[in-house]
């Protein structure tokens, strides 16, 4: 019995070696990429293409400056973060609001409504921007922040309310009922008990949309003409030349670029934790 | 009541001297928006447009966008009439068509007739319509050259050496050059790559288009008029059945890109690269130590009756928005930007060869660019529309299947034929 | 009257939502969706009439249906192998094991990464003459199984979609984490003391709690793979011939290399529908359940 008590335990330590070696092997073919960006990013124009180790054969730490200045990224960053969190915060907020509705309210054409989010979501319109931008000048909005931070609202919703909605509909309805006893309205439901039950998903959807609005381009392009509102991706242009791209710049700029977005990671995904706890059956 | 009246008397005064001033402030300062897409050039863009305001007190702004960027915002702008007063044409003439046909860009004939001298004319003639040759604009010219360029083959030396062949005689007909590229491939050196995954693999056959089919027959054949089975395409593409026979495609060179075959042949990994005039810029910033190679005209091909032209002529160009508020003030300032002085400054920095001719001092040049100089004579400078824009993506890929040996020329020419119906 | 009070305060919820929809989605849905019934290059006011032309067409196309043939299979193989991957991942990462927090973090670096630096690396690791792979094949004494790997028409697309996958890794693992975490711990002690084991745990508790999870996290997938483009433009092209072709790269060369704008809109309405009813099948099929 004792020895094979033993045996379970070395098993399981084996076992516990095995998932940690493949977890860092995954791991590495994650870092490596990045590894890449950094030493490129510290090596010399023509090095880049003669050199292909990761260890750089002399460090330029004035690629940074470089790429700081040239790419304008003082101007292009304070856009960028402004865009970024209005945008962000518009779509948790807008969409929580309408998710929560979807799954746990009933108003008429609920079902059509859904749908047709979910459409939105699901057709790529090929140069959708074409209209848009008509739209934008239509308005009188074309060229200003809000012309942007609205539309890039709107292309982020569908996708969320999506995810939210199947998050908030595998919530115990049991929470909210006995929340409803205590004469709690429909609002208080939902910011006190929805809004931090589905912390986890909200913070998926954070770090979604973070994303894509910190990458974003192409509208950006398209509908400011007014350099001083551009945001950081436009920074990452002035390197890739149309006949030779200085990767050692770029690299550089891309690193100041991925920076804040591993920041946003880091500070969201501390919040994918367990939010349901207690005596609560499924 | 009287105090009321005094007030508002006051305003509609202030509101007047404002509107008065803000008026004539206007007229004084010209301002010109120009898109661009030249990322490298961007500064000295810049630097040129503010020389050119303690000039002439016309401010020029150059913004910068990058090339796909570009084709988004000129034509959400076209929809939406907010296009800036002059900006950095995209593509060359399909593309112009589209926007001369939509009255967004305007036919510079008038206002050039004393400028255009100064640009070659196979160059000019790549952004000038004439009639019936099947783009239905009204005939003129609508761009302005900034930058020039042509795309030959080149070699490596020291490679050349080690195989065995003399460094100073590059291939002159297409048997030697079949004949290098194996001994080449015998003496363990990867021959050939170029672009093949991208538009680049079309330009190294295009000379032997212009040789084998003739300038009309091709033509013809890209209208639709004729079939590409008649016009004898089968022979163009069966050039790549030889090269791939004897060898000489280095691996991966079907969808392979352009940058990345130069970074192969800056590194001495292949021998020989079809590439344009501004390679040799790159090849100086990815490996400066690099310099032992030339440059050598399409070898002439035995089999086919006419003269091979070359693929380039025009770099950059702008065109004018039809609808700007300056069109004199935007052609005069691009007028003064071609000018030999400006010119020279640009092509310290610029890939390309100058556009204006009279800045060209060939004793200034390098052995390399010396010689595609010479070439900008061969360029050709009309070539028809595809029928179906389609049939030139169904060429390209036919080419990569061609090279694995995948599909044979019959099989390629007979889809081109198809498409384009 | 009571719950007609009630259905209107309802509807405030959404009614944010619907502004946004209603001023910036309708517009360009409704050009795309007319656009689709034109010949149109984009550009120039030469709009023709042609009804049902384009979609007849798209149905004739072969290009267009080997784009779509491939977008199944990256889906396919997205669904199996990625999700598989990320699926596990987030297990192991949610079971207590040590240095959780920092798998945690690497694992969401690939989609955050640049799409030039992923394009880069790949194009580097499948590199014919001085790639990674390659080089390892040369190690491991295996040079029999080098291949140019994106320029052979049997492993292209193979290719693409491990590239493609390998980012796609993080989305569906943070999704995954995000969803384990909704099933409350007590369930899993409560059966622990029933003496359940691992895989009894896995099948009766955690799959079935993870039914809606899976079903996003499958629809995203697919809606991935099949509008996949990003990675696919620096590394093949579509090519070589039409083997790595995309549905989302050829809408984009029709509308604005081939300027058949009209076709173009056409194609993206078919995809869309597709998408809608597949996304419809997966929802329904999980009710069922």
């Amino acid at each position: 019995m004792k020895r094979d008590m033993h045996f379970m335990t070395k098993k399981i330590k084996f076992s516990r070696i095995l998932i940690h070696l493949f977890l860092i092997s995954y791991a590495i073919t994650c870092l490596f990429p990045l590894l890449w960006m950094i030493s490129t990013s510290l090596k010399s124009t023509s090095e880049v293409y003669t050199n292909k180790s990761l260890i750089p054969q002399s460090l330029n730490f004035e690629n940074y400056i470089k790429a700081w200045t040239e790419g304008n990224f003082s101007i292009y960053f304070t856009n960028s973060v402004i865009y970024t969190i209005s945008i962000v915060l518009g779509i948790v907020i807008v969409s929580t609001l309408a998710a929560y509705a979807f799954a746990r309210l009933n108003f008429p054409f609920k079902n059509i409504i859904y749908y047709a989010f979910l459409m939105m979501m699901l057709i790529p319109i090929p140069g959708a921007f074409v209209p848009l931008y008509v739209l934008l000048v239509k308005l009188g909005i074309q060229n200003t922040r809000i012309g942007y931070i609205l539309p890039m609202i709107n292309s982020g919703l569908s996708v969320s309310i999506f995810i939210l909605k199947e998050f908030f509909e595998q919530i115990p309805k049991e929470l909210e009922e006995s929340a409803v006893i205590d004469g709690c309205g429909k609002f208080q439901v939902y910011y006190k008990i929805m809004f931090p039950l589905a912390l986890p998903a909200i913070s998926t959807i954070v770090i979604f949309n973070a994303l894509s609005a910190w990458n974003e381009y192409i509208l950006a392009a398209v509908n400011f003409t007014d350099p001083n509102k551009m945001p950081v991706q436009q920074g990452l242009f002035i390197f890739q030349g149309q006949y030779f791209t200085r990767y050692e710049l770029l690299m550089a700029a891309t690193t100041i670029t991925t920076l804040p977005i591993i920041m946003i990671y880091l500070s969201m995904q501390k919040y994918i934790v367990r939010s349901l706890t207690g005596a609560i059956k499924g | 009541m009287r105090r009321l009246l005094g007030k508002i008397l006051g305003i509609v005064l202030v509101l007047t001297i404002v509107l008065v001033l803000s008026v004539s402030y206007g007229k004084e300062t010209v301002k010109i928006t120009i898109w661009h897409y030249l990322n490298d050039r961007d500064k000295l863009l810049k630097t040129l447009a503010a020389q050119y305001y303690l000039k002439t007190g016309v401010r020029v702004e150059f913004q910068l966008y990058s090339g796909d960027q570009m084709g988004a915002k000129i034509r959400a702008a076209a929809q939406a009439r907010t296009l800036p007063d002059a900006w950095t044409g995209v593509g060359l003439k399909g593309d112009l068509s589209k926007l001369a046909q939509a009255g967004n860009i305007l036919n510079l004939t008038p206002y050039i007739k004393d400028w255009v001298s100064r640009f070659p004319e196979n160059i000019v003639a790549q952004v000038t319509f004439t009639k019936d040759d099947g783009f239905n604009v009204e005939p003129g010219t609508y761009g302005i050259p900034l930058d020039v360029n042509n795309m030959q083959f080149l070699y490596n030396k020291d490679l050349f050496k080690k195989a065995g062949l003399d460094p100073n005689k590059p291939p002159k007909t297409w048997n030697e050059f079949i004949e290098y590229g194996k001994k080449l491939k015998a003496a363990g050196i990867l021959p050939f790559a170029t672009g093949f995954g991208t538009w680049a693999g079309l330009t190294m056959i295009q000379p032997y288009e212009f040789a084998y089919l003739g300038e009309e027959k091709l033509n013809a054949a890209r209208m639709g008029k004729i079939t590409f089975k008649d016009a004898g395409y089968v022979k163009v593409l069966n050039l790549l059945v030889e090269m791939r026979d004897a060898g000489m495609f280095a691996p991966g060179t079907a969808t392979m890109d352009l940058p990345t075959a130069e970074q192969m042949f800056a590194n001495g990994q292949i021998a020989m690269i079809f590439d344009g005039s501004w390679a040799i810029g790159v090849f100086k910033m990815m490996n400066p130590n690099f310099k032992n190679y030339f440059v050598f005209f399409p070898p002439k091909d035995e089999r086919a009756s006419y003269q091979a032209l070359i693929p380039g002529g025009i770099g950059a160009y702008f065109v004018v928005n039809k609808d700007s508020k300056y069109i004199k003030e935007t052609i005069e300032f691009l007028k003064w930007l071609t000018d030999v002085p400006q010119q020279a400054k640009y092509a310290k920095e610029s890939f390309n060869l100058p556009a204006n001719k009279n800045t060209i001092d060939p004793r200034t040049l390098g052995p390399q660019i010396a010689e595609f100089v010479k070439g900008m004579d061969r360029v050709y400078s009309y070539l028809a529309p595809y029928k179906n824009p389609r049939t030139e993506e169904i060429l390209i890929k036919g080419m990569q299947l061609i090279i694995l040996g995948q599909k044979t020329p019959e099989d390629v020419v007979k889809e081109m034929d198809e498409a384009n119906k | 009257m009571r719950k007609f009070i009630d259905k209107i305060e309802n509807f405030i919820f959404v009614i944010p939502a619907l502004a946004f929809f209603i001023t910036f989605s309708i517009y360009p849905l409704f050009k795309t969706f007319q656009m689709s019934f034109y010949q149109w290059d984009g550009i120039t006011k030469n709009m023709i009439f042609v009804g049902f032309k384009n979609y007849i067409d798209a149905f004739k196309d072969p290009i267009w249906l080997k784009s779509i043939k491939n977008g199944f299979i990256l889906s396919f193989l997205a669904l199996i192998f990625m999700n598989s991957i990320a699926f596990l991942l987030a297990i192991l990462v949610n079971s207590g094991i040590k240095g959780a927090k920092f798998y945690r973090v690497i694992f969401y670096i690939p989609p955050i990464l640049s799409g030039i630096v992923v394009g880069y690396i790949w194009k580097w690791i499948y590199d014919p003459n001085f790639g990674i792979l390659n080089g390892l094949l040369d190690i491991l004494n295996l040079s029999h199984f080098k291949r140019p790997w994106l320029s052979d028409v049997n492993t292209a697309l193979i290719s693409v979609s491990i590239a493609s996958m390998w980012q796609g890794v993080g989305g569906s693992f943070i999704l995954f984490l995000a969803g384990l975490q909704s099933i409350p711990e007590d369930l899993f002690e409560a059966s622990r003391v029933d003496g359940a084991t691992f895989w009894q745990q896995f099948f009766y508790i955690t799959i079935p709690l993870m039914s809606r999870t899976l079903m996003i996290v499958s629809i995203l997938t697919i809606l991935g793979a099949m509008q996949l483009l990003t990675i696919v433009i620096p590394l093949t092209n579509g090519g070589p011939g039409f083997e790595t072709e995309v549905p989302a790269l050829r809408i984009y060369k029709e509308a604005f290399s081939s300027y058949k704008f009209g076709y173009a809109t056409a194609l993206s309405v078919l995809l869309g529908i597709m998408l809608f009813i597949i996304s419809l099948i997966q929802i329904k099929l999980r009710k069922v359940d």
